[in-house]
């Protein structure tokens, strides 16, 4: 059960949301179970009536929690319905050569951004954890080369503005949505720039952007980068 | 393909719309008691007496202070009785730090004026009252000024929606409108 990575994701998640609970009010709880609902029934009817394909919606679940996770709890229910929407459909629509450009939570987390809805990162609720099995995770799927990209450059950006980068790197951003297996790219080189984009980018939305969450906002100009990337060697 | 893209643009759109209603609610609230009045420069604030759109050609000086007002009326009315409106108006420093506010509580009466000067001691933050329409981003060594007339009763959460470090998710004030 353990082998498919997934399935560690969700678990992870699931064991944030929980320790989130006793700090957070009994709607974060309907809300987040509303996420996963709408983003996993969105999936699996589309798969189902366009695609001809039955799959269980292990993907969409992860989505639906990173969408409620991160999207303030407060919002209207239907806000939340029209953030999972987007981000399933821009996974089945947004493609370049058969795969999705996009990572599908950070793509509609994002656009809530620019329409100024506000991300509370709720889920972040246990960094040790994150890290730990971030790390793992990072390491079994061959993401390091993404993390160490990123923070090279976020810290040597931040520490020549004199920023100590450490106090505000979001851990469940660089950990688990960074390193999104079909939307990050492979490879130790393409990885390492790919983080590198990234990381420059959250830089400089954080100076000269504030309005736009620094971390979804450099996520999707990499993911929009990426199909470039795969050009690079190794 | 279509049917999915359109309905893509659908949700775009109304999310869009969403967005542009709620700016133009912001943009009248001072005339409506409910958004946020966010400040620009060329901004007055609200008249303490018809709680309209101040303006910079009625102005009084109290006590070393100046305030605007909306008409020339405006300005007779608080001749007569200056302690009356300007008891009103609560001016708040309020301060945004890693990862909490301060003053908190912010405890106010229902109806007054609420000036917010809102500052960041370390990184970015940003103060958000859903309630009160507020969302305003301020990095460290700027101020940002709002203004809003207190019309809702009850305990508020003040939550940070600019993404500031691990503890930004905990990070919360209470804004108390009190009877």
């Amino acid at each position: 059960m353990l082998k498919d990575k997934k399935n560690i994701v969700i678990a992870l998640l699931a064991i944030l949301t929980l320790i989130k609970i006793p700090q957070a009010e009994i709607r974060f709880v309907f809300w987040v179970l509303s996420g996963i609902i709408f983003c996993a029934g969105i999936d699996f009817l589309i798969n189902n009536i366009y695609w001809k394909k039955r799959i269980f919606p292990k993907s969409a679940i992860i989505t639906g929690f990173i969408i409620s996770g991160i999207l303030d709890y407060h919002q209207p229910f239907y806000m939340l319905a029209v953030i999972a929407a987007l981000a399933i459909l821009s996974k089945h629509i947004i493609k370049y050569k058969e795969k999705h450009i996009f990572n599908p939570a950070n793509f509609a987390l994002f656009t809530a951004s620019v329409f100024k809805l506000p991300l509370t990162w709720s889920i972040e609720s246990n960094i040790y954890l994150i890290i730990l099995v971030g790390l793992y995770l990072a390491y079994s799927i061959k993401k390091i080369p993404h993390v160490v990209g990123f923070l090279v450059f976020f810290s040597v950006f931040s520490l020549i503005d004199r920023i100590n980068p450490f106090i505000f790197i979001s851990w469940f951003f660089l950990f688990i949505m960074l390193i999104e297996p079909k939307t990050s790219g492979f490879g130790m080189k393409r990885g390492f720039v790919f983080g590198g984009i990234t990381g420059i980018t959250a830089f400089l939305i954080y100076k000269l952007v504030p309005v736009i969450d620094i971390f979804t906002g450099s996520l999707f100009v990499a993911n929009l980068a990426n199909p470039v990337l795969q050009k690079i060697r190794g | 393909m279509i049917r999915l893209l359109s309905v893509l643009v659908v949700l775009v759109t109304l999310l869009h719309a969403t967005y542009l209603y709620a700016q133009h609610s912001h943009e009248h609230g001072h005339d409506m008691g409910k958004a946020a009045m966010h400040q620009k420069s060329e901004d007055l604030g609200i008249c303490p007496v018809m709680r309209g759109k101040a303006s910079k050609d009625y102005s009084y000086v109290y006590e070393g202070k100046t305030y605007y007002f909306c008409c020339p009326s405006c300005v007779e009315e608080i001749k007569n009785d200056p302690e009356k409106y300007i008891s009103k108006i609560k001016e708040v420093n309020l301060e945004a730090y890693q990862f909490g506010f301060t003053p908190d509580p912010i405890v106010v009466k229902k109806d007054d004026i609420v000036r917010f000067n809102i500052t960041s001691r370390d990184v970015p933050h940003g103060v958000y009252i859903k309630e009160y329409g507020i969302d305003v981003s301020v990095r460290k060594g700027e101020t940002k000024r709002v203004e809003f007339i207190a019309d809702k009763e009850g305990e508020f959460d003040i939550l940070c929606s600019v993404y500031c470090g691990s503890g930004h998710s905990q990070m919360k004030g209470r804004f108390i409108v009190e009877r």
